[in-house]
């Protein structure tokens, strides 16, 4: 199976979650009725020393009643969490669990191995580099939580920054990824709102228990007693709510995350990494744990098991057993873990990592690879030989850019030098429009790093795009307003849109949008290739001329006749506007994977037909994978 | 029956309600408290750069040793207030402290670039170009940083201010957070340079 595969199931999966959301609903409704009918006929009992019958079991109107009110509540709840999250995105789980951003400028040695890891990864796997979230924990997990590749973000707990050595590291980065890629990430977000109605009612409870009552005169007293009985009652029948949550959660997930164990692999090429990872959760001591309120919650977004409790036992966990997990890497895997030591192990690893700051990555020769088939079977699915394609631009990207690129200050100077223009008319327009958009300091620093920029190789234009993502999502909503501003006078500065500042802004801008702003999943809105044929041949027409020329209108047509048999006229060129590109791009990605897998792969046949990528041709096809949320991972031009 | 529904139902809108006005201001308060993660990377930094810039400094300014020595004060008392600060940013008694040792710090600074005025060898030395650079760039960045985090403080203390949250801030402890805002010495500087 490939992406769009995984993706579809991923989909489906979210059905069997609508189902059995429907199936809990209805269980604790009935459980809450019973046990408000049984607290009356027990305290009946006690007054009025009688027995009771069984017809005095059903009374219609309770059972509206209680209906009623549990409903509420569970929808209430899923409503009102669904909402928060598509407001904060995955930053806001981070958050929920007490995660702190790591700063993309950072300088210490073990948060910037992290950081390393994180981007290389996303280089390589052409998604937007995410923020990175630390939890103070110290046990050794990690998760990736968001709707789309806009919003998405990694967290990882402190004791795997400092217990895991950097191959351990990239794995366990490899299998969150292949979360997001496969779009497990999205069906997370969902059941997490959804299921935060059914565990509702047993918060309420356990808040009702522990309240704490503050009076005028200072001191806080604890709950009054009456409360406490009702929040015991709640808790009690919430539990329910929550053994389904759980079951709910283990159903989805569970199988998903052999899949993402064996993504890593195939990913990173090194099964030993994400093995050994699982090897060193299993010989410490305070293994996956994380301690927090919100952990519960959130257990199934988390690389290994999070929460231990009285039912958790292995059958039952979120995650499959850790033994289970390295025999399905490792075959001869025995089963015996080694102790763990946590100083002398977070020591050598904070040795490496400073050590490691010093070397730049060796190089490495890069596969050309231009079948499309091959194109397409990496899309969603990096294999090593994007990962080693990965390594060998960032160890071609300036050191002085890079820098530039990991601060929220600088980015900004960077984005708007890689919108100037090459000839000298066009920029001398734009920086006027700059110097009176940008604050004076940041103006400078665009000069500065201007003449660097322009000897940047072709190639690294868009990955240093996706690179300055993280710093700039560190930005305040005011500061991204003025930013969003500025670009926008800058590429109308000339009035003339180009295809590179056109993909640049959707990358940068639409990316950065999704962080700042509601985000939540696109909804699929078209099931038959039909309606999409006018928006794909715009984009495939776009495709054709900037590649092929002359050739232009036969590699349309022979392109298009894969989407649908007949014959396509190409349209008019005069037509070929970025306004029409725009609005393909937002339609196509209202579409089912397997319609979106029929166009990339006219698309990348238009590109690669004559077996040669050229540089501007492989920056379009990204930023057409890109706007349909299918990250390509780079292509290589050789 | 009924009546004891409606009631029911009441309060558990009423705690439910709670519940959203709680989450709604925590996640405000981390947003402003994680904000100031980016401050104390680029503070650091700062922190860093200043010794080295009085170490190439000394080699020129045998017999300004008071102002040196002003200037490695002040740059240990603001990172000594950094450190506090950065564990506690929603303490506004913190960012205060941390605001005036900033705010000295700035001051002891702007002697010390004064002097350097005075002393054209050491203005024209490549490394003190270098750090002299690199410290504008520093503190450009914190100001940009300062001024994410002040954004997200004025969020939080709107929101915390906002009926019916206003209700309840005080009961759940929720305080008003304080805008890290750098008193600007050089007016009252300027005039003890000039003589």
């Amino acid at each position: 199976m490939n992406f769009f595969g995984y993706q579809e199931q991923a989909r489906k999966n979210s059905a069997i979650l609508i189902a059995l959301f429907v199936l809990a609903v209805i269980l604790i409704t009935i459980s809450v009725y019973f046990a408000i009918v049984g607290g009356i006929l027990v305290s009946q009992m006690f007054i009025d020393q009688a027995g009771f019958t069984f017809d005095e079991l059903w009374n219609l109107q309770l059972f509206f009643w209680t209906m009623l009110f549990t409903l509420t509540i569970i929808l209430g709840g899923s409503a009102w969490r669904i909402h928060t999250l598509s407001e904060g995105g995955g930053a806001a789980v981070a958050r929920m669990l007490g995660g702190n951003r790591l700063p993309s400028a950072s300088r210490n040695p073990l948060d910037r191995r992290l950081l390393n890891v994180v981007e290389e990864m996303a280089i390589a796997s052409g998604l937007p580099v995410p923020p990175v979230f630390v939890l103070e924990q110290s046990g050794i997990n990690a998760f990736a939580a968001g709707f789309t590749p806009s919003d998405a973000v990694i967290g990882v707990t402190r004791g795997a920054v400092e217990l895991l050595s950097r191959d351990q590291l990239q794995g366990v980065i490899a299998h969150e990824f292949s979360h997001i890629l496969n779009g497990d990430s999205a069906m997370k977000m969902r059941m997490m709102g959804m299921l935060y109605g059914i565990t509702l009612v047993s918060d309420m409870g356990i808040m009702m228990m522990t309240m704490k009552h503050s009076s005028r005169y200072g001191r806080d007293r604890g709950s009054h007693p009456g409360l406490i009985v009702v929040g015991f009652f709640l808790f009690m029948v919430g539990t329910i709510g929550v053994v389904m949550a759980d079951f709910i959660k283990r159903a989805v997930s569970r199988q998903r995350e052999f899949l993402a164990d064996a993504s890593a692999v195939q990913f990173t090429r090194n099964p030993s990494g994400i093995a050994d990872a699982l090897k060193v959760i299993g010989g410490y001591k305070n293994g996956s744990k994380v301690s927090h309120v919100a952990a519960s919650q959130a257990s199934h977004f988390f690389f290994g098991n999070a929460i231990k409790s009285w039912y958790a036992k292995d059958w039952w966990a979120t995650h499959p057993p850790l033994d289970e997990r390295i025999r399905r890497i490792e075959p001869g895997f025995k089963g015996k873990f080694d102790q763990i030591n946590y100083q002398s192990r977070s020591l050598a690893n904070t040795t490496m990592a400073s050590a490691e700051l010093m070397v730049s990555p060796g190089d490495q020769v890069a596969h050309a690879n231009v079948s499309p088939e091959a194109v397409m079977s990496r899309i969603g699915m990096p294999d090593a030989g994007s990962m080693q394609e990965a390594t060998l631009l960032m160890a071609k990207m300036p050191s002085r850019i890079r820098d530039f690129a990991h601060d929220p200050y600088t980015a900004r100077a960077a984005v708007y030098a890689l919108l100037l223009d090459r000839h000298a008319q066009q920029r001398r327009i734009q920086l006027q429009v700059l110097e009176k958009a940008a604050d004076r300091s940041v103006y400078r620093e665009t000069l500065e790093i201007q003449p660097e920029l322009e000897k940047l190789a072709p190639e690294l234009r868009l990955p240093l795009a996706e690179m300055v993502l993280p710093a700039l999502k560190e930005m305040s909503p005011q500061q991204f307003k003025g930013f969003k501003k500025a670009v926008v006078a800058m590429i109308k500065a000339d009035n003339e849109v180009t295809l590179f500042e056109f993909i640049l802004y959707r990358m940068v801008i639409r990316r950065l949008s999704g962080a700042f702003s509601n985000s939540g999943v696109v909804p699929v809105k078209y099931r038959r290739i039909e309606p999409l044929l006018s928006h794909a041949s715009v984009l495939i027409a776009l495709l054709a001329r900037t590649g092929h020329g002359e050739d232009a209108v036969r590699v349309f047509g022979e392109s298009m006749a894969l989407l649908k048999d007949g014959d396509h006229s190409i349209p008019d060129q005069k037509d070929a506007r970025l306004s029409h590109f725009d609005r393909a791009l937002t339609e196509l990605n209202k579409a089912t994977p397997q319609l979106k897998e029929a166009v990339l792969k006219a698309a990348v046949h238009c590109v690669v037909c004559n077996g040669v990528i050229s540089v501007k041709e492989g920056e379009l096809l990204r930023a057409v994978a890109d706007g349909m949320d299918c990250p390509m991972p780079p292509l290589s031009t050789g | 029956m009924t009546a004891l529904m409606i009631v029911l139902g009441v309060i558990a809108f009423l705690i439910l309600y709670i519940i959203v006005i709680y989450n709604r201001l925590v996640k405000l308060k981390n947003r402003f408290k994680n904000a100031f993660a980016q401050i104390d990377v680029q503070l650091r930094r700062r922190y860093d750069l200043i010794p080295n810039l009085v170490e190439t400094a000394k080699a020129y300014l045998k017999h300004e040793q008071d102002t040196l020595t002003h200037v490695i004060e002040a740059r240990n008392q603001a990172m000594a207030a950094m450190k506090r600060a950065s564990s506690h940013p929603d303490d506004p008694g913190a960012i205060k402290a941390l605001a005036g040792a900033e705010g000295l710090l700035g001051g002891a600074m702007l002697n010390f670039n004064a002097l350097q005025e005075a002393y054209p060898d050491l203005k024209a030395d490549q490394t003190m170009m270098q750090l002299s650079e690199e410290l504008t760039s520093t503190e450009n960045k914190v100001s940009f940083a300062r001024q994410a985090y002040n954004d997200e403080v004025m969020i939080y203390n709107t929101q915390r201010e906002t009926f019916p949250d206003t209700i309840f801030t005080g009961m759940m402890g929720f305080k008003e957070a304080e805008l890290f805002e750098v008193v600007d010495e050089e007016v009252k500087e300027r005039v003890k340079v000039s003589f």
